[in-house]
């Protein structure tokens, strides 16, 4: 057990390198660089003498060899400083993280409470009605859950509450505990939305996990002794499925908060999403390399996460 | 008793009896899956709009016309005019032929791709694969919207370079569904019979493995192309797809339009069910697909 620990220990690791690699390569390969993106404030046009753009790129170490400057940075990383901005010059780039993170956590979360629920009692309730009246329904909207695109949703609740009502949401950010009743009016659209896309993907999975337990000889077992249904349903059908409902679900929380980044875009909310596709915009490398890292680690965790989790969970599950 | 061609089965005779068992029993099976049927004709109707596209429009998608600016839906113009007085209904045609080449393009490339390193790295195995999941597991675990736009912006957006960036988004799914067919396969007594009998590596896997790998990969390609898609139109809504003035439907969402549509819902009610109905019918479709292949995927 534990060999196998240490070996998916390793290739995490393995993997979140080769993550830093391909975007560090990725993002240095950008045309334009952070230089004529800060100077101009987005190229619109500023005459800058090319003196003065070698000495800002030379000051911004953008003048490097790429292998020298990836190992500078990785360095960093294993010590823990991410560099700074190189468009909010006075800011370390981890700490811009940590202060978008509020916003978006806070939208996958009550995505989550919103979506999770829902989804797994619609998913358990399409599985044990399957091909009834019940069933279809349920598998249509699933299924348009994860059609409908977040920013689609977005446009046409945006319009609809327009159109009937008058009322337009606000935009905007305002923290937790600094006004619960503003924070919850700002975010309660956006996470409406992420949580019908999330709920569209779980009730599936939920779905397929409980129709396969239910196949089961041991629940026709179960039924065959004449235990009542509900119990029946709880002590096998549920637990059964619940364990790879569980890790499925668990990578899917994770898509969260990346999946946030549209719709950061679209209301407004200074989240890790929004301030991504600013900075690959902007050629911000040293941020766009920390909050690649970032969902990137936040994935491979949640990976070992799960598959150790697994083997906890599932006592037929032996690793070498 | 004499042959005859009816009977011969190399006959012509038997070769057609044999097709048109093969079609009703497709009919049968289908038949059964009214959804599916539906959605595989929407996309049939989604693939001729494409194709016919420029035939199919009744104005000029590009031309501005100042004089026609923000209509509603009429006889003239089906689904109105948006603020620079474009025909709304063309723009979503022009639209449509974008998102489905892309989309195809995309997915028959990047499943390609995936298909010959997924079989080579899960027939071969070995070090070579180790380092081909360990890559796989590092794309995977980019979000795919944030790939998508380092991916883009790097390379200047046009249709190429979206279609190049969705190919590495897919590949990684791909190569982990094919391995897994193939790791299975490669154990079946069939393959160790014809292994014995001295096929080589290639008659191996195409002959073999690949017709249990194709179920799986056909599922994987119609979901692909809805993700593909959507994707596309979300590059496009953020101001990274196709660039203007063609038509997308992710762009005729986002900028400008966004400003008049409450006064003009239908300028960005059109391009936002064309995306919908799409990937829905490619997502009902690969239902539909899974539905029908998975029992014999069980190996009964």
């Amino acid at each position: 057990m534990w060999r196998y620990v240490v070996r998916r220990l390793v290739g995490a690791a393995l993997v979140l390198w080769l993550v830093s690699v391909f975007v560090f390569v990725v993002i240095r390969a950008l045309p334009g660089d952070a230089v004529l993106s800060a100077l101009t404030e987005g190229g619109r046009g500023v005459a800058i003498s090319q003196a003065d753009l070698e000495e800002a790129r030379e000051a911004m170490g953008l003048n490097e060899p790429i292998v020298v400057a990836y190992l500078k940075w990785a360095g960093g990383f294993l010590t823990g400083d991410l560099g700074t901005s190189l468009i909010d010059r006075d800011a370390q780039v981890s700490t811009r993280i940590v202060r978008a993170l509020n916003p978006t956590i806070e939208l996958a979360l009550l995505a989550a409470m919103i979506g999770l629920p829902i989804a797994l009692t619609l998913g358990i309730v399409s599985a044990v009605k399957q091909d009834t009246i019940f069933d279809y329904p349920l598998r249509v909207l699933a299924i348009v859950g994860i059609s409908v695109p977040s920013f689609v949703l977005a446009t046409a609740l945006l319009t609809f509450t327009s159109i009937t009502w008058g009322y337009a949401p606000q935009f905007g950010w305002v923290p937790l505990w600094e006004d619960p009743a503003r924070n919850l009016g700002l975010l309660y659209m956006p996470a409406l939305i992420l949580a019908f896309n999330f709920s569209g993907t779980v009730t599936r999975m939920t779905r397929s996990a409980v129709l396969e337990v239910i196949r089961e000889d041991y629940v026709r077992t179960a039924h065959s002794k004449g235990l009542s249904f509900a119990v029946v349903l709880r002590r096998h059908i549920l637990r059964n499925a619940l364990i790879s409902v569980t890790t499925l679900v668990g990578l899917q929380l994770v898509f969260l908060l990346s999946g946030s980044l549209i719709l950061e875009v679209i209301f407004a909310l200074p989240g890790v999403g929004q301030m991504t596709f600013t900075a690959i915009q902007q050629r911000d490398y040293p941020q766009v390399m920390a909050n690649t890292m970032f969902f990137a680690t936040a994935v491979v965790v949640m990976n070992l996460v799960v598959d150790l989790g697994y083997a906890v969970l599932d006592p037929r599950v032996k690793y070498s | 008793m004499a042959e005859s061609a009816a009977t011969h089965p190399e006959g012509r005779l038997a070769e057609q009896a044999r097709r048109e068992r093969w079609l009703a029993g497709q009919l049968r099976i289908w038949r059964r899956k009214p959804v599916g049927l539906a959605a595989f004709f929407v996309v049939i109707v989604l693939v001729l709009l494409a194709i016919f596209s420029p035939a199919l429009q009744t104005h000029d998608p590009v031309l501005n016309s100042l004089s026609s600016v923000l209509t509603a839906p009429s006889s003239e113009h089906w689904f109105g005019t948006d603020p620079n007085g474009r025909d709304v209904y063309s723009r979503v045609v022009a639209g449509a032929r974008v998102s489905i080449t892309i989309g195809f393009l995309a997915v028959i490339v990047g499943i390609s791709a995936g298909l010959t390193i997924g079989m080579m790295s899960g027939y071969f195995g070995g070090g070579g694969d180790y380092a081909i999941q360990r890559v796989t597991d590092a794309i995977m675990s980019i979000p795919g919207l944030i790939l998508l736009l380092a991916i883009v912006s790097v390379l200047e957006p046009n249709l190429y370079t979206i279609i190049f960036a969705l190919c590495i988004f897919i590949m990684p799914t791909t190569i982990r569904v094919v391995r897994g067919e193939v790791l299975v396969s490669k154990e079946r007594e069939y393959v160790h019979a014809a292994r014995a009998m001295g096929a080589q590596p290639l008659r191996l896997m195409l002959r073999h493995i690949l017709p249990n790998v194709m179920a799986p990969i056909l599922i994987l390609a119609s979901v692909a192309v809805g993700q593909a898609i959507l994707l596309e139109a979300s590059l496009g809504f953020l101001g990274l797809g196709v660039p203007p003035p063609d038509p997308t439907w992710g762009n005729m969402l986002s900028g400008s339009n966004r400003r008049y549509m409450a006064e003009a819902p239908w300028i960005v009610a059109a391009p936002g069910l064309a995306i919908t109905l799409t990937v829905l019918a490619f997502n009902m479709f690969g239902d539909a697909l899974r539905d029908v292949l998975d029992p014999r995927l069980r190996g009964r």
